[in-house]
């Protein structure tokens, strides 16, 4: 029996980079040799898609939360150590058909005890919105990580993001790990350094010192299905997931 | 012939030479002293203040100080799972949500079910002292540049016509530039020219170390 930990890649925000920091932190960690489960929680199924699996029809976590079918079912090995649960056709509908009442934030959280302690890490990729689904990752979550861009609507996308973890934490008796992350960094930029300085003012105990710059390599790999270290191992942004990797393994912040 | 050709070649050389010297230590001296200037912040706003407590009021871009004159009651803490769902559903955890700006001239504030409607406060306000005792305080805005100088000039325009004594409070100066301290330099010497007493109440380490850098620091009495 594993200790697992449960991971939401989460910020309500598009294009800060929660898929692509998911799909190669999965990867970074598996090719470690830990049993890793990516589950795609974006009706858009992007890590899916990321990860090779192009099938339009395929079963995958609607089927879980909405029919009761059992996570395994829908668990499907897509790299060594590595195991996906793809978003499936009709995750969109998750939102729609659940019908009023508590339980239905506790749907992943339940999908979730047919596997926990068989992985080291379940890493959610969550929507970039507030409804249900990531209602959902939260619920099922002991950890947070926040992928993050240098530039001030990111920040203020952040405060939102804090103050929606604050009430949550504050319903549920308990507190997240966050993790953030600094992405599509551009360390030239002038407004990215001060936002760096904001975060590291505010979160020095939960920001991860590794950032990964912008790079049009990161961009590109998810069309050819590869992650980074298949795509260009020997690239810095290769090396910058590996040590991202480590300082999530480790806890290792400023 | 040739002799000629070759020192007519070798005095463009040297000359050419000469030039690019010369543009290159101009490249430099201009390099050092954008190095010596102080540089303008690109983040303007903190929206993360809150988290330590530290946004007593919300500021907004043109330094209007938006403050409720009554006090707001907490609202009670949700611990119903689905009312929290029903919160994020609509997407409506936004902390600076519930405040909203009217157009009447008095700052009025009273409660609407949950939310908290403020109404614009007279740019005036800004030369008010929180304590409305003490007539003679401008407050200097965070950011403190051309586009607030206009504000501030008024400021002052009617604390010079109803005070004694000014006393600048600059504890929230974040960023200066300029035309702030120009307009400080003429407060000060418009007070010694009309015998009123001018003292700061608080400084500012971006005010102080400005006025160092431009040597205005006598100035400006710091």
């Amino acid at each position: 029996m594993k200790q697992t930990r449960v991971i939401a890649v989460l910020n309500q925000k598009g294009g800060v980079g929660k898929t692509t920091t998911t799909l190669n932190l999965v990867h970074g960690l598996a090719r470690k040799g830990y049993d890793v489960l990516a589950i795609d929680l974006d009706p858009q199924g992007q890590l899916t898609a990321s990860l090779g699996l192009i099938k339009r029809d395929i079963e995958g976590l609607e089927n879980a939360m909405l029919n009761g079918a059992s996570l395994l079912s829908v668990t499907y090995p897509v790299r060594e150590n590595l195991k996906l649960v793809p978003a499936g056709f009709g995750l969109t509908e998750v939102e729609e058909k659940l019908e009023g009442g508590s339980s239905r934030g506790m749907l992943l959280k339940n999908a979730l005890n047919d596997v926990k302690g068989k992985y080291d890490f379940i890493l959610i990729d969550c929507p970039p919105s507030s409804g249900l689904l990531v209602v959902n990752a939260l619920f099922a979550a002991e950890e947070v990580a926040i992928p993050m861009t240098g530039d001030y609507l990111a920040l203020q996308g952040l405060s939102h993001l804090m103050a929606t973890l604050k009430n949550f934490e504050k319903t549920l008796g308990r507190t997240y790990r966050q993790w953030i992350i600094l992405g599509r960094f551009q360390a030239r930029r002038r407004l990215a350094q001060e936002v760096k300085a904001k975060l590291k003012q505010y979160f020095a105990n939960n920001m991860l010192p590794t950032e990964i710059s912008e790079s049009v390599l990161l961009a590109e790999s998810p069309s050819f299905g590869k992650t980074i270290f298949e795509y260009k191992p020997s690239s810095r942004s290769a090396q910058e997931f590996e040590s991202l990797v480590d300082d999530l393994i480790i806890g290792r912040t400023y | 012939m040739v002799a000629v050709k070759k020192k007519v070649t070798k005095k463009k050389a040297v000359s050419k030479t000469a030039v690019k010297k010369k543009v290159t230590s101009k490249k430099v001296a201009r390099k050092k002293s954008l190095v010596n200037l102080p540089l303008e912040p690109k983040l303007g706003h903190d929206p993360l203040a809150w988290i330590t407590g530290n946004e007593d009021n919300v500021v907004s871009r043109t330094n209007i100080v938006v403050e409720p004159e009554v006090d707001v009651q907490p609202v009670e803490d949700e611990t119903i799972v689905d009312e929290v769902i029903s919160h994020l559903a609509n997407d409506d955890a936004m902390v600076e949500e519930d405040v909203e700006c009217g157009t009447s001239e008095q700052p009025v504030a009273h409660f609407e079910e949950d939310a908290v409607i403020v109404e614009e406060v007279p740019v005036n306000k800004i030369t008010e002292s929180n304590d409305d005792k003490d007539k003679t305080m401008l407050i200097l805005p965070d950011i403190f540049g051309i586009a607030q100088a206009d504000v501030t000039y008024q400021a002052i325009k009617e604390l010079l016509s109803t005070s004694d004594e000014i006393k600048i409070d600059a504890s929230v100066v974040e960023t200066v530039d300029a035309s702030a301290l120009q307009l400080l330099i003429a407060l000060v010497n418009e007070c010694k020219s009309q015998g009123k007493k001018i003292s700061w109440h608080a400084q500012s380490d971006k005010i102080n170390d400005s006025a160092k850098l431009l040597n205005l620091t006598e100035l400006l009495d710091l």
